[in-house]
């Protein structure tokens, strides 16, 4: 068995010799490059562009401006400012040149006329929808309410109520590959290479753009050098690089600067938190009511992250009472979208900060609390609806406890030192597997090697080592003899990508599936192989048996006698089918759940150190633990990144700050720290592979650990992400 | 992220360098080029020319003479760390990273004049002086009046700096303390101290700071609180207080100014607790 084993992941050759293929590193004949200019002002009324000095630069082609589609979630505004710029980075013109460098400096050659207008850049003021940010429309863009049982008689009738406002900042996703594509000319097809999560959603929503300019576009994913969630939804540069190359015939290349990915790339989180918790003397929830406002920036397709967050708000505690006022406002700022985790690390942050807060109100122990509210029967539907699936909460949270036991035990000897030490402990549940389903293919290949096609997308997860264990275990064979390729949308017919910690569930249970179909079509062709009935063989550890007559046939010797032959006949009955497809989808999400727990020293000065880290998770059954624990402590970087460094800064006037790595802190080797991983395997799907994945958990349970536990040392309520150095001083 | 277009030049001497950048008004010299390279291509400066001076070997040396460390001015911040000088090697162990420090030159940071550059805390107390050559030959200026304002430098067009001098600290005790919010990033507070003392007594004491001005300060007010003293916790305390006291920094995205004020404070207390006690 091969699942369940730390294997080295068979992806690395290529990336760890230099010989990953990322977008900028292709290049076509004739290829032009394309440069954008985009807003320096946040606001403003076009007036008029002229281009006709950039024009007459020698080696640039042409200069499109102006260009307006309709995309869901959008402005009229978009790929391009026509009449209204809406953030600074927006997309004003686009110049196509023999060179990147000729396109760069051709920009200084286009003027732009404008008069600026008012920016909306703080979230509260959008709400007052006094000053427009988006186009004359109402600022406030998306409202919904989710309610469960009576939360206001709930909180009137709780022993205690206690109102904390929560603030997560915008971060920015930071990939260490910035974006950017290819768009190979051939006629009334296209070819387009990029760095992307989702190659099929790609195709789908340029074709939905184009379709009427062309018969088809094949979008290749080339390895993609980061995403973090940033790289799913469709960006104006892939419109606008698409459009060139349809208008002027010939294949186009983009690719951000790092600056242009800061201000272009969809920033994530952005949340403000209004919070009223009602409950008793004993620690016991009553109600939660919350007014959440999400910071959408110019474009609502980042709604969703809200709604994730509010229907998650009363998180892995049986609190029969919730309500969540979700107001999504517009505001002059880069649109926002989702961003690993998206919305579960907002909702986990709530509901573990007010579990915090209620034990500090009560003086109780945090644990203790949480024992008090835990949900202790499952499945369990929470009072907004959601089902959360499997599971034992209570042993995963007593085994961190004993983490947490001797953590405080260590901050209380460095206290007594005089040191500013704490610990800290998160317990969260996970929604996750969003679907709605995924694809795979496995084929058997003339040499007798299994090659195995998903519809997922991963750039970096090991994925692709996951499901060759589970298809090698499947169908018997050594890990060895397992291909895995994805990414391209001529390899499979319909699929959807990696995101939402799910293509090792989706699609590995999609290959499950279709090995097992595979062995079908194997038996029949054997069968006409051996002259045996069908219903007299077994499939066996990568063989076809006949236990009667001891024939054996291996899998090799199958493919390699149903393939050879050429220019012969076929005699046999059965087909010679050396492939099958299947897909795989949940009827509901998946819920993994976890605990992290932090022992942190703030120095007098503010700066944070993590002493020790432990985090442990319940996804079902881990298919590589080795891949599974990268996951955590990945994650667990960025949250303390999230907790304690990252944050997107606009001035007043809606001009950002931080446009480089210069001015974004993100953590580094220096940063990190030690931690420990654990696992259980409880809580399974029913799925063949009942796994629930790990991409996103530690994002989720990080921050409000790391919280707690500088919280715990410096002494004060801390209710803000990222905690600045200057408020732990 | 792209530069603009430019000119590349190699001359083979100084004076060849000199004279091209005279004539040249827009052309600039390229020693490390880890804040020039970056400018260039954000196109916020844009050059006719760069005068590629970073290979001179003539201007790659660290000389003690009488006194005084005489340091070429493109020697990398690296070689400044191997060269024991006291207090500015242990300041360029802390500059940026180890890309940076490989590659970047004390001459280059000098002559960009950062407010932010980690050199400033430690050669504003260590008496030093800036030697420029030019056209009309060489000029040395004391390193307090050299830097005039953020990123003004005492240097006329066709000008270079060829080095920097210092005197030795031998017999100090010295500290640079440095308050980043994480590894490589620019200081948001950087304190260096030189302390001697005789028996219990404080004879010296050179306190720096960067990042708190428009340029590196020396606070001599804080100073005198232990000069010719015999250091207790409370008189250290009171001489941080007096840093505290003494600055208005900026407030930017790194940090407010009331912060960098406290982080002066604590970094102060804590350099001279270690120095002194």
């Amino acid at each position: 068995m091969y699942v369940g084993q730390k294997v080295r992941r068979k992806e690395d050759y290529r990336i760890l010799t230099g010989n990953a293929r990322y977008v900028d590193d292709i290049d076509l004949p004739n290829q032009l490059f394309l440069a954008i200019e985009r807003s320096e002002v946040p606001h403003a009324r076009i007036k008029r562009i002229d281009y006709s000095d950039a024009l007459k630069l020698k080696g640039v082609k042409g200069v499109i401006v102006g260009l307006n589609l309709p995309l869901e979630g959008r402005p009229r505004n978009f790929p391009m400012a026509k009449d209204e710029i809406l953030y600074v980075g927006q997309p004003i013109a686009a110049v196509l040149a023999e060179d990147r460098y000729l396109a760069y400096d051709a920009l200084d050659y286009i003027t732009v006329e404008y008069e600026e207008l008012p920016a909306v850049v703080d979230p509260e003021e959008a709400l007052k929808d006094e000053v427009k940010a988006v186009e004359g429309r109402s600022n406030i863009a998306y409202a919904q309410t989710y309610k469960g049982c009576d939360p206001e008689e709930a909180l009137r009738k709780s022993d205690r109520t206690v109102e904390v406002k929560l603030e997560i900042s915008r971060v920015a996703p930071s990939a260490m590959e910035p974006r950017g594509g290819i768009v190979e000319y051939n006629g009334n097809r296209l070819t387009v290479y990029a760095s992307t999560q989702s190659p099929h959603y790609m195709r789908s929503f340029l074709l939905k753009a184009f379709g009427d300019r062309v018969s088809d576009i094949r979008v290749v994913m080339a390895d993609v050098g980061g995403a973090f969630g940033s790289k799913l939804f469709p960006y104006p540069e892939e419109f606008i690089a698409v459009h060139a190359a349809l208008t002027y015939r010939t294949s186009v290349k983009w690719a951000n600067t790092r600056r242009e990915d800061f201000l272009s790339t969809y920033h994530a989180r952005g949340q403000t938190h209004n919070v009223k918790v009602g409950f008793n003397k004993d620690g016991r929830v009553n109600a939660v009511i919350d007014d959440l406002i999400i910071d959408l920036g110019a474009g609502w397709h980042g709604t969703y992250l809200a709604d994730i967050a509010a229907t998650l708000v009363t998180g892995p505690y049986d609190i029969p009472n919730a309500l969540v006022n979700v107001k999504g406002v517009l505001t002059n700022k880069t649109p926002l979208d989702q961003y690993r985790g998206a919305g579960r690390p907002e909702a986990a942050f709530v509901y573990e900060r007010y579990m915090d807060v209620i034990a500090d109100e009560l003086k109780m122990d945090p644990i203790e609390v949480r024992k008090r509210n835990l949900i202790r029967n499952l499945p369990y539907k929470n009072p907004l609806g959601i089902k959360y699936d499997s599971g034992n909460y209570l042993a995963l949270l007593e085994k961190a406890e004993k983490v947490y036991r001797d953590f405080e035990r260590r901050a209380e000897e460095l206290r007594k030192q005089g040191r500013r030490v704490g610990a800290g402990l998160s317990f969260y549940v996970e929604q996750n597997n969003f679907g709605p389903w995924e694809s795979a293919i496995v084929r058997l290949l003339s040499n007798g090697r299994v090659q195995v096609v998903i519809g997922a997308a991963p750039h970096g997860q090991g994925t692709a080592t996951g499901i060759a264990q589970v298809v090698a275990d499947e169908l018997g064979i050594s890990l060895d003899d397992v291909d895995v390729v994805w990414g391209d949308t001529a390899l499979i017919s319909n699929a959807f990508g990696t995101y939402g910690s799910r293509s090792l569930t989706l699609a590995g249970n999609a290959a499950i599936l279709a090995a097992r179909r595979l062995k079908e079509n194997i038996m029949k062709l054997a069968s006409g192989f051996m002259r045996s009935d069908v219903q007299e063989l077994m499939y066996k550890d990568g063989k076809v048996i006949n236990p009667k007559t001891n024939q054996v046939m291996t899998l090799r010797e199958v493919a390699e006698k149903a393939t050879r032959n050429l220019g012969g006949v076929w005699r046999y009955r059965a087909e010679p089918l050396l492939e099958a497809s299947a897909s795989f989808g949940f009827d509901n999400y998946t819920f993994p759940y976890g605990s992290h727990v932090a022992l942190i020293e703030v120095t007098e000065e503010g700066k944070v150190r993590v002493l020790d880290y432990y985090a442990i998770d319940d996804i079902g059954v881990v298919v590589n633990p080795m891949l599974a624990e990268g996951q955590v402590h990945g994650g667990t970087i960025q949250s303390f990144g999230e907790a304690v460094l990252e944050e997107v800064i606009y001035d007043k006037n809606g001009v950002p700050l931080t446009q480089g790595f210069a001015e974004y802190a993100i953590p580094t080797a220096v940063e990190s720290f030690n931690m420990k991983w654990e696992y259980m395997e409880e809580g399974k799907s029913d799925a063949p592979l009942p796994a629930k994945g790990i991409g996103e958990g530690a994002t989720i349970g990080g921050p409000p650990a790391i919280i707690r536990a500088l919280e715990k040392a410096v002494g004060k309520r801390l209710t803000r992400l990222p905690v600045r150095m200057e408020d732990l001083a | 992220m792209y530069p603009p277009k430019f000119g590349y030049v190699i001359p083979d001497t100084i004076d060849e360098a000199v004279s091209f950048l005279k004539e040249h008004e827009d052309a600039k010299p390229l020693a490390g080029g880890h804040s020039l390279i970056p400018m260039l291509k954000l196109r916020i400066i844009r050059p006719s020319y760069l005068v590629e001076i970073r290979r001179l070997k003539e201007l790659q040396y660290v000389r003690k003479e009488g006194g005084y460390y005489q340091i070429g001015a493109l020697t990398t911040h690296y070689d400044v760390v191997k060269a024991g000088i006291p207090l500015l090697s242990d300041t360029a162990a802390r500059i940026a990273d180890p890309q940076v420090r490989n590659v970047g030159t004390i001459g280059g940071s000098v002559a960009h004049s950062d407010p932010a550059a980690d050199y400033q805390a430690a050669l504003i107390v260590m008496d030093s002086s800036v030697v420029v050559y030019g056209p009309k030959g060489s000029r040395t200026v004391n390193f307090a009046d050299f830097v005039k304002d953020v990123f003004t430098p005492d240097l006329k067009q066709g000008e270079l700096i060829t080095e920097i001098k210092v005197r030795d600290f031998s017999g100090y005790r010295w500290a640079y303390k440095k308050l980043e919010r994480k590894a490589g990033d620019f200081a948001i507070v950087g304190v260096a101290v030189l302390a001697k003392k005789d028996g219990d007594k404080v004879t010296d004491l050179r306190i720096g700071l960067t990042a708190v001005s428009n340029k590196g300060v020396r606070a001599m007010e804080a100073e005198k609180v232990l000069i010719d003293r015999t250091p207790t916790e409370d008189l250290i305390e009171r001489a941080a207080e007096t840093v505290m006291k003494s600055i208005e920094p900026p407030s930017d995205l790194r940090a407010s100014s009331e912060y960098r004020k406290r982080a002066a404070k604590v970094l102060t207390r804590r350099a001279l607790t270690e120095l002194l006690r």
